[in-house]
């Protein structure tokens, strides 16, 4: 079987998103309402943005360099990149409090920045790095957390007065991870910060219920980004743990978290909804 | 800020307007929903007719069924009881025999206790009242019933090729959470996740894919009409309301779809906050 095989096709509701079409299926279900979306530069976070953008929201792409955010989505209607270091709080507050000035409120937020490991420590050619624990230092530890944890929560804790100024609501998506949840030995930096983004997933969501906010949670298994591992070999026993063995495409990953974002999944809060080929049920 | 409304998309399917944001995700496709005369196999069956689908409405209740389905476009109602693997294989036989292959199976069917007992949630939970009819009925419709249509809708789902299809069975978050429900329906409806892992990971291999879902209480479906008991179910969810068929119905139809055909031996939640 071909593990890159299922990428859909866009055919039945196509819509061209900077240059490449966007499977909809005729769903409209984002006019003019306000995202923003972390990681915003490439992969998921990416193809959030089309379907965010092909839906007919109007979107904030947040990703840490202005220059690629430029390049990616500079002409593009709709859309606005704004530079930011999720691991910084200070830069986080202040892309909010730009779109809080814009537009007055916000209806949903994807957090996908995120990273596997410190760029130090993976491997350039196969893209992974050692689990070994003697190998973690304090430093890659604190850049992994720093960013997919502490990063997830400062942007939840500024984007939910924008949430709340809707007045009908909103939605936040997380990304946590299948490695949260697969006894698999990863360095352990990642899946403790994916397992920790569900723990505040849940707290989050429990105590915001109450002004109609939804907190729900992603956790992928091996997915079309730069993120996933160019070794053969280690790809393979990934995808060998799945009863559907391919990689996840991007798109699809989108279209998940889209549906949470939508009204079509508004009674669903706290959840995490594992999109992995079956490798943890 | 001006709360600017999205885009709702009507469709009207027989005496019922279904919302679907636009979406056609199941044009020319084949669905068979199961417990499709009322509630959320209603709901079901009615958004797989909006988007597309020609669907299969069956239930035991051949009365309500006529009435709801006759002369609506694209839905065959078709009577059967579950329990009944006879009946079960002749039924997915017709399938076969007019359509081929199907696309989409929704287990919905299933019943709270024995109807001597209750009628519209598990009655009393003490073990010693629990005959061995009682225990035998709700399994027997909410677990068994749920196999022999799996069983027979697979040579079918296989036929439409590499493509594959998808299965939803519906579980209950009373599989999820602790309550002190009568023992019946929580074991069969924890049962189906088992039977939903089972077949999704045989399954998985030919693209075929089988999730669960887990609602909770659900207006119309399987709920008595009183607003006070209503009231202490819904108080154990962070969003305290009773959610309508129709929006269950949204998140079961998600799962048949392609937007979700990366999903599989999942138990997917919609319950509100109740069960994270």
């Amino acid at each position: 079987m071909d593990k890159y095989a299922n990428e859909i096709q866009p055919v039945v509701g196509p819509v061209e998103v900077a240059g490449e079409l966007v499977e909809t299926w005729g769903f409209r279900r984002f006019e003019g309402r306000v995202a923003a979306v972390t990681g915003a530069a490439s992969g998921m976070g990416e193809a959030v943005v089309r379907r965010f953008l092909a839906e007919g929201a109007i979107v904030y792409a947040l990703d840490l360099s202005q220059d690629k955010l430029d390049r990616m989505w500079g002409e593009v209607p709709g859309v606005t990149g704004i530079a930011v270091d999720v691991a910084d709080s200070a830069s986080v507050n202040a892309a909010f409090e730009r779109i809080r000035a814009e537009q007055g409120g916000l209806h949903s937020l994807v957090t996908a920045a995120g990273v596997s490991d410190s760029p130090r420590r993976l491997d350039p050619e196969g893209g992974h790095s050692s689990a070994d624990l003697s190998t973690i230092d304090d430093e890659s530890w604190d850049f992994v957390i720093g960013i997919n944890l502490t990063g997830t929560f400062y942007c939840i804790r500024a984007a939910m007065p924008l949430i709340q100024a809707t007045g009908a609501g909103g939605a936040i998506v997380t990304i946590s991870s299948v490695g949260a949840f697969a006894p698999y030995p990863l360095p352990a930096a990642y899946p403790a910060s994916k397992a920790g983004v569900t723990g505040m997933t849940r707290a989050i969501a429990a105590l915001v219920a109450r002004d109609n906010i939804r907190v729900n949670s992603v956790a992928p298994a091996a997915t079309r980004t730069a993120m996933l591992p160019t070794d053969e070999e280690l790809l393979d026993s990934l995808l060998a743990l799945q009863p559907i063995p391919r990689a996840i495409p991007a798109s699809e990953m989108a279209a998940s978290i889209v549906y949470l974002c939508s009204d079509e999944a508004q009674f669903m809060t706290g959840q995490t909804v594992h999109i992995n080929g079956g490798m943890v049920m | 800020m001006s709360d600017t409304p999205s885009q709702h998309t009507t469709v009207m399917v027989g005496q019922t307007p279904v919302e679907t944001w636009g979406a056609r995700r199941f044009e020319g496709r084949v669905a068979l929903v199961t417990g499709a005369a009322r509630g959320i196999g209603q709901a079901v069956a009615e958004r797989l007719v909006a988007e597309g689908a020609t669907v299969y409405a069956t239930d035991l209740r051949e009365e309500l069924l006529h009435e709801t389905w006759d002369g609506v476009e694209r839905a065959i109602p078709l009577a059967f009881d579950v329990r009944d693997s006879a009946a079960v294989d002749a039924a997915f036989e017709r399938v076969r025999a007019e359509q081929g292959r199907l696309h989409v199976l929704v287990c919905n069917a299933g019943v709270p206790d024995h109807p001597k007992r209750a009628k519209d949630f598990p009655g009393d939970p003490e073990p010693a009242t629990i005959d061995d009819e009682t225990w035998d009925f709700v399994l027997d419709i909410n677990l068994s019933g749920t196999f022999y249509c799996i069983r027979a809708a697979v040579p079918l789902i296989r036929a439409v090729g590499p493509a594959g299809g998808a299965i939803v069975n519906l579980s209950s978050v009373a599989a999820l959470h602790p309550s002190p429900l009568a023992a019946p329906y929580p074991s069969s409806k924890a049962g189906l996740i088992g039977m939903t892992h089972a077949f999704a990971a045989l399954l998985g291999p030919e693209n075929i894919r089988v999730n669960a879902i887990a609602p909770a209480a659900t207006d119309g479906a399987m709920m008595p009409d009183d607003k006070a008991y209503l009231a202490t179910l819904t108080a154990k969810q962070p969003i305290d309301r009773l959610v309508p068929p129709s929006e269950m119905a949204a998140n079961i139809v998600y799962l048949c779809s392609d937007e979700a055909q990366f999903m599989t031996g999942q138990t997917v939640s919609v319950s509100g906050g109740m069960v994270m």
